[in-house]
């Protein structure tokens, strides 16, 4: 009985929450197939006003139907009619009376906060570069003088695939339960392996060690464009004759400049801050396809470093067919990343227009109404 | 008698023949909540040669022990047939089997969906790779920094676009999002009986968490990096206080807007910049208001912020995390005894659960569990 609606059809999800972490998640439970609804405040997702139009907001809430609260009864009962309710600390600040859903749980409530609802730093409003910077991220970006912030909402986006695979967990467990999820605390997370390897390293080296004193890496420089290479995946390197073809010829005949240049090739390893500078000597004057040519001969690997629009242009993308046109109201986006075999999920709907009355809102069998 | 884990997920049984990082992150992270990971390893494989992510921690790799937590070890050795049907009658056992081997390898192995099926039809089966299975590159060697390079993650990062360097970001959110289909497709599967194999590649993964962006530039916006400005919304940036020290602001909506102007004691502001559209749009305003908060201290803008629920944070250090009441209030970085390499602190589980808890324990010596899990599963291993 394969459908084609999704590994979640029939599970009903309420949404309470703005800007990007916690419409994350019920975007994500709407990809898997579950019917979202969400609830804004009269004025709006505050996503709506992001950057110039509309599009943010409607690439995180397609998939869903919306209502707006104009009484916070109408959306207790909605909520409490739904399998799942998807809310955000702003929102219960916002609306006191929605209090009972977290307190006196009839379903699995996500609660999405900055770093923590309950506890010392409870309260705080959720917002991205706040994450960032309490969770150390900015620190691996520009230096020192002038930390910079990763241009991803990483710690929204991550709280929100978090948030969603918690609602799965506890509908997997069945019966009521309130599951916590933090930007700050997901931003952690990620960051496991730097924690157990600072836990007591046998050496202090490894990019997972090296966070503040390892200049910003750009990918390797050549003639028109920038790579990324290593060569980690070579069975046997004939450095003589690799680094004779590139013409570093200093580099082959010093033993030191010649060590630097075997451990620093490629921007893990033990030298590369040290040998990039060399490699460019050589890379500047080929171009990327010529840098492709020498490297993957030498058994290397070479990966174009590229902008967005770099991106979208590659035949591996073209393959991959994760890339929806533009439809209707449905805007370009990228299609959800997994290919279910039994229960394959659904195209994209709209985003929903603002308005709409919570009395008409909610679900019928099959579907949203 | 093993004592089974706590958790939403107890009772689920997870087959992990998963290699380097996205596919051991993913088991990990279903080991926290709760499932009984099997972690295949070839036996005798000695902790020195487990990963090879540097730096080692009392001689095993970083990261193997930072991706493997909460997982019993089982050695299998796929090059010798009757391993791999002793791995066939464990996994036919098993709610979840994951791979992350190269297109066709596991199906030469004997140990592809086809196979895992027909053992056991409600399998959930989750194929991971690099680069998907068709195209050009299905064949290509993926690993973060790659992927970080190639879909277009350093181009908005920092002043000039970097590698957000030392933090795995796109592998591990792969495993984040194998964990999701995963956990839906149990879903599916307890309702109707239904298995199923799930594909995911690194490069959709990637694709995905940079949804946002990647939806602006399909409709024709060029972005570019910012340094701590945001893409989205202004002010929001991180900004330098009188005393020298950083500090980032987020106006994200026209009341946090209210707030800040309150705050900084320039209610004119507010008219002239009345929407977020206008406010993105004006380099002016950035200077005025990086002159403002330049003109006072960090605890005063803490203070003065705080107050007017204008979102606001400073940079914390590792240290200071690590003793942070907010951070241990959650239950974050755990520090997990082991056996084999002392307490290593770890990130910690993202979620946390009113009616079931989540844990986090010492990763498995290679095939440390495998007589254990033979006599479990009534499978003898040669």
């Amino acid at each position: 009985m394969s459908d084609t609606r999704g590994p979640l059809d029939g599970v009903r999800v309420v949404e309470i929450a703005e800007g990007v972490a916690g419409p994350q998640a019920g975007l994500l439970l709407a990809d898997l197939g579950a019917q979202v609804c969400k609830l804004e405040p009269p004025a709006g997702d505050r996503s709506r006003a992001w950057r110039d139009g509309e599009l943010v907001f409607r690439v995180l809430n397609r998939n869903k139907a919306g209502a707006v609260v104009t009484g916070t009864a109408d959306a207790l009962a909605l909520a409490r009619q739904a399998d799942v309710v998807v809310i955000d600390t702003d929102a219960l600040a916002r609306w006191p009376a929605l209090a009972p859903l977290v307190d006196e749980p009839v379903n699995v409530v996500l609660r999405i906060s900055l770093f923590g609802a309950e506890g010392p730093m409870a309260g705080l409003p959720v917002a991205e570069l706040p994450a960032q910077l309490l969770a150390e991220a900015t620190a691996s970006v520009g230096d020192a003088a002038h930390p910079g912030r990763a241009g991803v909402d990483i710690g929204s986006t991550y709280a929100g695939i978090f948030g969603a695979q918690g609602v799965c967990a506890a509908l997997l467990a069945g019966g009521p339960d309130v599951v916590d999820v933090s930007l700050v605390g997901a931003l952690l997370m990620m960051r496991s392996t730097l924690w157990v390897a600072l836990s007591s390293p046998d050496e202090w080296w490894g990019f997972h060690l090296e966070s503040y004193h390892r200049p910003p890496f750009r990918g390797y420089a050549c003639a028109d464009g920038r790579v990324y290479f290593d060569m980690r995946h070579a069975a046997s390197v004939d450095w003589d004759a690799f680094l004779t073809e590139l013409g570093l010829t200093g580099a082959r005949d010093d033993p030191r400049q010649r060590e630097i240049m075997m451990g620093g090739a490629g921007p893990g390893a033990r030298y590369a801050d040290a040998a990039t500078p060399v490699w460019e000597q050589a890379f500047r004057r080929m171009t990327m396809a010529e840098v492709t040519e020498v490297v993957t001969r030498h058994g290397g690997d070479v990966f174009r470093v590229n902008d967005y629009p770099q991106l979208l242009a590659e035949p591996q993308v073209a393959a991959a067919g994760n890339v929806a046109p533009a439809r209707g109201a449905v805007p370009a986006h990228i299609r959800p990343p997994w290919e279910f075999s039994a229960t394959p999920v659904p195209d994209a709907t709209a985003a929903p227009p603002l308005g709409g009355a919570i009395a008409d809102a909610g679900w019928t069998t099959g579907g949203t109404s | 008698m093993r004592e089974p884990r706590p958790g939403p997920l107890a009772g689920v049984r997870v087959f992990d023949l998963t290699l380097w990082m996205v596919g051991p992150w993913a088991g990990q992270q279903l080991g926290a909540l709760g499932a009984d990971v099997l972690h295949v390893e070839r036996p005798g494989t000695p902790p020195g040669r487990l990963g090879n992510v540097p730096p080692d921690v009392a001689g095993t790799s970083a990261g193997y022990l930072a991706w493997n937590m909460n997982k019993r070890g089982l050695g299998l050795n796929l090059k010798d047939p009757a391993h791999v049907q002793a791995g066939l009658d464990i996994a036919a056992q098993c709610d979840v089997f994951l791979v992350n081997m190269r297109p066709g390898v596991a199906d030469r192995l004997g140990l592809g969906y086809e196979a895992v099926r027909a053992r056991h039809p409600g399998v959930v089966y989750c194929d991971i790779n690099g680069w998907g299975h068709e195209g050009p590159m299905a064949a290509s060697p993926g690993s973060d920094g790659v992927i970080q390079g190639y879909c277009g993650f350093w181009s908005l990062n920092g002043q000039d676009g970097e590698f957000y360097r030392h933090y795995t970001q796109l592998d591990a959110s792969t495993g984040n999002l194998v964990v999701l289909g995963v956990l839906a497709a149990l879903h599916h599967q307890r309702r109707t009986g239904e298995g199923q194999c799930i594909r995911i590649s690194m490069l959709k993964a990637a694709m995905t968490v940079q949804a946002v962006p990647l939806a602006l530039t399909l409709a024709g916006e060029k972005l570019r990096p910012r340094g701590g400005q945001s893409q989205l919304t202004a002010p929001d940036d991180i900004y330098t206080t009188a005393d020298g020290l950083h500090l980032g602001i987020s106006v994200t909506d026209d009341a946090q807007w209210r707030g800040l102007c309150r705050a900084l004691d320039r209610p004119g502001l507010q008219a002239e910049f009345g929407t977020n559209a206008e406010r993105l749009a004006s380099p002016a305003l950035g200077e005025q208001v990086r002159a403002a908060i330049a003109a006072n201290t960090r605890p005063y803008w803490l203070w003065r912020l705080r107050a007017e629920r204008v979102p606001h944070a400073y940079p914390l250090t590792f240290d200071e995390l690590k003793h942070h009441a907010g951070v241990h209030a959650l239950g974050l970085l755990p520090t997990v005894p082991t056996p084999s390499w002392g307490p290593l602190t770890t990130g910690g589980s993202p979620w946390r659960f009113g009616r079931h808890a989540t844990s986090w324990t010492a990763p498995p010596l290679a095939g440390e569990h495998t007589a254990e899990i033979g006599a479990e599963f009534g499978v003898r291993l040669p």
